[in-house]
């Protein structure tokens, strides 16, 4: 299996191993693998974009996959959810409104992103197993919807719009 | 600056009956991108069964609360939602 598909399976698994009181390491690990599942994800499928999918351009997608930055791949995902995309943006992706895939996998991003950050730093917040799996399902869900839509003009604008978000931002 | 709670309105929002819930907090904050944001409490009335929690059924829920804080209240700031029980709400309180 891919990795992402893997860190989906072991966020289900971190969340549901334990039957009566789970961990919170557990839970906290759980959030943290569902958001590396669609982080990757995306990435894997970007850097496809760009190299395309040949194995003698593996070094090349793995060097791109590191020029991801997290902060500026959620600030993309903040402007096309609420469908402020900036003028060039639109250039690149002409249609409008936003699908509701594309939305949502944007959704998803945002609200794992900041998920992981109170799951891996802040040792006060409590999480309970039931909240952990419906956002392991978002992922699956936001998954699926990723999947319907990659292979679109959309999809490739918005995989630009994740690693060059910080030029693009305010042109 | 002290961060300012408040609690919505369950009869504005319409949310569907089951699961039911109990209130609705709203916490403004800032994100960990340093964007200003909202944190909302969604408790749910006991007993309240897994399914009942699962994604596919809260799912509406958070959809109608989303799209309550965008469009009635005029509120871009992004909502981060989280589920609980009044007795999980109690635990993180103590915290």
């Amino acid at each position: 299996m891919s990795l992402h598909g893997d860190l989906l399976t072991q966020a289900r698994h971190l969340a549901l191993n334990e039957p009566r009181r789970p961990r919170q390491a557990s839970l906290r690990r759980a959030i943290s693998a569902a958001y590396y599942s669609l982080f990757h994800r995306l990435v894997s499928d970007s850097s496809h974009f760009v190299f395309g999918g040949a194995r003698g351009r593996r070094n090349a997608r793995a060097v791109l996959a590191r020029c991801f930055d997290h902060a500026a791949m959620a600030a993309c995902c903040k402007a096309y959810f609420a469908g402020a995309l900036p003028a060039r943006v639109n250039v690149f992706s002409p249609r409008s409104p936003i699908t509701a895939d594309l939305r949502s996998v944007a959704e998803a991003f945002i609200d794992l992103q900041e998920q992981r950050h109170w799951a891996d730093y802040d040792t006060a917040a409590i999480f309970n197993r039931a909240d952990v799996l419906r956002m392991v399902d978002k992922t699956a869900d936001a998954t699926e919807a990723w999947d319907r839509i990659r292979k679109t003009d959309d999809a490739a604008a918005f995989s630009l719009c994740l690693l060059f978000w910080k030029a693009l931002k305010d042109r | 600056m002290p961060a300012s709670n408040y609690t919505l309105n369950l009869d504005e929002l319409r949310l569907p009956e089951s699961p039911s819930v109990e209130s609705v907090r709203v916490r403004e904050i800032i994100d960990s991108l340093g964007d200003p944001a909202l944190w909302v409490w969604v408790v749910l009335k006991e007993p309240v069964s897994d399914e009942e929690r699962s994604y596919r059924r809260v799912r509406p829920i958070e959809i109608k609360i989303r799209e309550f804080l965008s469009t009635h209240r005029g509120d871009n700031r992004f909502p981060y939602l989280t589920f609980l029980t009044p007795t999980e709400l109690a635990q993180e309180t103590a915290v």
